[in-house]
């Protein structure tokens, strides 16, 4: 199984050795009494930091990208990216979530000095009055 | 043990027991209540794998559970009929049949660890109409 990030504008691409886990989650408030409005759409991506061995000075991968997008302010633009996640496995796309103004809700980093690599956590919400437009599909080449 | 679930009034889908893994019934009251509240809620919670089919052969029917999750409230499918059998040695040991289920949570998890996918939804009975579930036990499997 291998996931592969990107954002449109500005752009951000994580390749598959980048990305480890990807949980896509619906929620409504838990003691409603019927179907609400009040639908959140939130992408978790759990990834590697990696460290390019081979030219010291090129960025192995574009986390730091995320890092700076985690420090925009609301008043930006740039706040709100579109996002694809793709999920392949064996030549099959499994699962494409697509939200199409994402916004970060939280962004972390952690390093260890048992680990040789450090990893991020972001997580994702879709503007909510904007829910119309999440697309989930899965099962095509 | 094995699991069948069918939801029908929608896009109409059925999972058997290569795709669910798990299935929980949870009647709830508020656990602060002084005496048996009125306030019942009726809960399931299946789960399940996301199976990818080599080649697209077989169409991927848990996106159509995603797709249910992320439907708005003013859609009339939003509430469907879910059927969930529980079987084990050609007996039906539980069959839940919710007539008016609508998705509270739904959770996809998918990593480079595991060779598939897994998903978690919580349906719950529309409050309202929680008298009209069905449960049932303990019948021979036709």
């Amino acid at each position: 199984m291998a996931l592969a990030f990107s954002t449109g504008d500005p752009q951000i691409t994580l390749e598959e050795e980048s990305a480890k886990k990807v949980i896509f989650k619906v929620e409504i408030p838990p003691d409603s009494r019927a179907r609400t409005k009040d639908v959140g759409a939130t992408l978790t991506i759990v990834g590697k930091i990696l460290a390019d061995t081979s030219q010291a000075g090129n960025a192995a991968d574009s986390t730091a990208k995320i890092m700076e997008w985690s420090v925009v302010p609301s008043e930006k633009k740039e706040a709100y990216r579109s996002v694809t996640l793709k999920v392949t496995s064996g030549g099959i796309v499994t699962r494409q979530y697509e939200l199409p103004n994402a916004f970060i809700v939280d962004y972390h980093e952690d390093f260890e000095n048992d680990d040789g690599i450090g990893e991020f956590t972001l997580v994702l919400k879709q503007m909510k009055n904007k829910m119309a437009d999440v697309k989930v599909t899965g099962g095509f080449t | 043990m094995g699991f069948r679930v069918k939801i029908t009034g929608g896009n109409d889908v059925s999972f058997d027991e290569t795709i669910i893994t798990a299935v929980n019934f949870i009647s709830d009251t508020p656990d602060t209540s002084n005496a048996r509240s009125t306030d019942l809620s009726v809960i399931l919670k299946i789960t399940g794998r996301i199976n990818f089919s080599l080649g697209a052969a077989v169409t991927d029917s848990t996106v159509e559970l995603a797709n249910w999750a992320l439907m708005p409230s003013d859609k009339a499918d939003c509430y469907r009929n879910v059927q969930v059998q529980v079987v084990s040695g050609g007996q039906i040991v539980r069959q839940y049949t919710y007539p008016n289920a609508f998705v509270m949570d739904y959770i996809e998890d998918l990593n480079d660890e595991e060779g598939v996918g897994t998903f978690t939804i919580l349906l719950k009975q529309k409050k309202d109409l929680t008298s009209k579930i069905e449960l049932k036990g303990n019948f021979e499997a036709s």
